[in-house]
């Protein structure tokens, strides 16, 4: 028979749920290591009054299928109070379940509109897509009455995708593919076909963003480009079928001791800058955030859901910040990029 | 259009079709799934990207070694699946252990390489030439001619060499074969050596125009398998016939249908097929 060890109570364990393999791993393990970083620098301080803490991997794949059955063990098994999932995917999957066990989700990533309304235990440091999908309609829309959009059929695209409609006022043409397509070059041919002025790339990832912008180069589209997130990952500023695409990323992490010193220590570690620097830098604040909720109002899901309605100027990497009444964070948005000559510069 | 369509389909099936005809030459010989074959075509990707992106070398260079490694990767995963027959596993453990392979070998290219996409620049890209109104790159035209080469190739090993004979000797019915004197165990092996150089010319010409990723061999491999159920499985030419059928068909599906249904093609297909003529087009009925 095997006993539990009442030695438990010692450490105060979070759940992570994150993309480790697959297409997300480009983000997730920097957002792993991350999160190590946090601890141990939080750890070695003394913990959190004498606690240590210990963070739980599990895979998510940026999937809500994965996502949902890490939720299920992290509750059911190892008994935590607190998550941290990472994509829209994930987020949205774990959400029902954790509202419905009380469990506090402080999710890093998830930018879909939907989090929004996914419930009372639900928090997120990261912009919504709502946010996204505006700043590009207004960018396009200043320039072109008709844009063409090529969507993969995942949660984020679909999500950019949606909410663009809403606030594009030209001409929409669209085409999607299936997740992980790098064949679509037939989708592409249907979209030229039509003329538009302008072609969104909406991607899932920087893989099948690659091929989608190789087959417009080969089918030699000559009208303006623009894509999702994915133009920030390092492959894609240095491709040559991407130069002179608009981008629309994630705002800026600007300059801070405090984001001087997680990057320093980040390349220290692990010998390289992180691609993704708002990434990097939310889930590093969001362990100090759960940090200075729990030291206030210790490991209780409810009292620290009511603290942090209430946080309006917790100090991190992403500067200074907190939640409106949605568990949404206040105060950043989009930032719009352009590769040029394999750099990125603001446009 | 219909001109666009055409190609776009035939490039599809031809690169269908590197993947289907090495996994169907290995399961027509060896009579179980292969679906570790899949790996080894990211492998051969992705030391074609080390050899020549990451060390500098040569290109031509690389491709020969690549080509080389690869077969002797194929000899390896042979290896594990000989300790396996040789404890007299089923098919299906075969299969099972297929996958894991598969699983294994993707996990440590993720560890070994990253999960961001990775490309190899080794051909500029451009627009490509326009033949009778529709768009084909030199690399696409290269893909396709490949895959017809290949067809030729494995048609005269199969009918008109001793190893080719020796290889319908072992695929039909082995135990005679060893009776008359044939090594089954030496054939296993040059069907993997064989259909893992032909993974291997697959993996190279595929991260050309693709660019790899971890994941890449699953995707390869699942249409792959399709297409090689379509043309009939164990019939190697049946393969390469079923992969072009699978291209043309997802291209000229979503001209009329919703993009989003593309797969859902090839799967209908498929279906279609196990239903109404479960030996594929080219494979014969065995009672």
């Amino acid at each position: 028979m095997v006993s539990r060890r009442p030695a438990e109570e010692d450490v105060i364990k979070i759940g992570f749920i994150g993309p480790l393999s697959g297409f997300g791993a480009a983000w997730g393990i920097e957002q792993k290591n991350a999160i190590d970083i946090a601890v141990e620098e939080i750890n070695n301080g003394g913990g959190i009054k004498g606690q240590k803490i210990e963070v739980i991997y599990e895979d998510g794949k940026c999937d809500g299928k994965e996502a949902t059955t890490a939720a299920q063990k992290l509750i059911n098994l190892d008994k935590v109070k607190i998550l941290i999932p990472v994509c829209s995917a994930e987020t949205l999957a774990v959400a029902p379940i954790a509202e419905e066990n009380k469990i506090l989700v402080m999710a890093v990533w998830p930018t879909n509109p939907a989090v929004s309304e996914a419930g009372d235990y639900i928090f997120r440091n990261s912009y919504s897509d709502e946010d996204t999908a505006r700043v590009m309609a207004e960018t396009i829309g200043t320039n072109y009455q008709s844009v063409g959009i090529i969507t993969e059929l995942t949660d984020y695209p679909v999500g950019i995708r949606d909410t663009f409609k809403k606030y594009f006022e030209g001409q929409i043409i669209e085409e999607e593919y299936q997740p992980n397509s790098m064949d679509v070059r037939t989708q592409v041919m249907k979209l030229i076909s039509q003329n538009p002025e302008a072609i969104l790339v909406n991607p899932n990832s920087p893989a099948t963003g690659l091929a989608i912008l190789k087959q417009l180069k080969e089918l030699d589209f000559k009208g303006a480009l623009y894509g999702n997130f994915f133009g920030s990952s390092s492959e894609v500023i240095n491709a040559e079928e991407a130069q002179g695409m608009i981008f629309f990323a994630d705002p800026v992490v600007e300059d801070s001791p405090i984001k001087a010193q997680l990057f320093t220590k980040y390349q220290n570690e692990y010998n390289k800058k992180p691609d993704f620097e708002f990434a990097v830098a939310a889930t590093y604040d969001a362990i100090y955030i759960l940090k200075q909720a729990i030291e206030q109002v210790g490991v209780n899901p409810d009292k620290i859901r009511d603290y942090l309605y209430n946080l309006k100027d917790f100090q991190g990497a992403l500067g200074t910040y907190g939640f409106n009444e949605k568990g949404d964070m206040i105060g950043v948005f989009p930032s719009v990029k352009q590769i040029i000559n394999n750099e990125v510069v603001k446009y | 259009m219909f001109n666009q369509l055409l190609i776009n389909g035939l490039i599809a099936g031809a690169i269908y079709a590197l993947v289907a005809s090495g996994f169907s030459l290995i399961y027509s010989i060896c009579k179980f799934v292969h679906f570790a074959h899949g790996a080894v075509i990211a492998v051969a990707a992705y030391i074609l990207y080390a050899l020549f992106s990451l060390l500098g070398m040569n290109f031509w260079l690389a491709v020969i070694l690549t080509i080389i490694l690869i077969s002797i990767f194929g000899l390896v995963m042979n290896l594990v699946y000989k300790q396996l027959r040789k404890r007299k596993a089923s098919n299906v453990i075969l299969l099972i252990a297929s996958f894991a392979l598969l699983i294994l070998i993707e996990s440590l290219i993720l560890l070994f390489f990253g999960a961001d996409v990775k490309t190899i620049g080794f051909i500029k890209i451009a627009k490509g030439l326009e033949i009778l109104g529709a768009i084909i790159t030199p690399l696409q035209i290269f893909i396709v001619i490949s895959s017809f080469i290949l067809f030729v190739l494995l048609f005269f090993l199969m009918k008109r060499t001793k190893i080719g004979k020796a290889m319908r000797a072992v695929s039909d019915n082995k135990d005679v074969a060893e009776i008359v004197g044939i090594s089954s165990e030496r054939i296993y092996m040059w069907a993997f050596i064989i259909g893992s150089a032909i993974a291997g010319v697959g993996g190279i010409l595929i991260a050309l125009e693709q660019n790899l990723e971890p994941m890449m061999g699953t995707h390869l491999i699942i249409k792959g398998f399709t297409a090689a159920i379509i043309g009939g499985i164990g019939n190697i030419p049946g393969a390469i016939l079923g992969a072009f059928l699978l291209g043309f068909s997802e291209n000229f599906g979503i001209w009329f249908l919703p993009s989003g249904y593309k797969d859902a093609i090839a799967f209908i297909i498929l279906f279609i097929f196990l239903l109404f003529r479960p030996q594929g087009i080219l494979g014969i009925r065995k009672k």
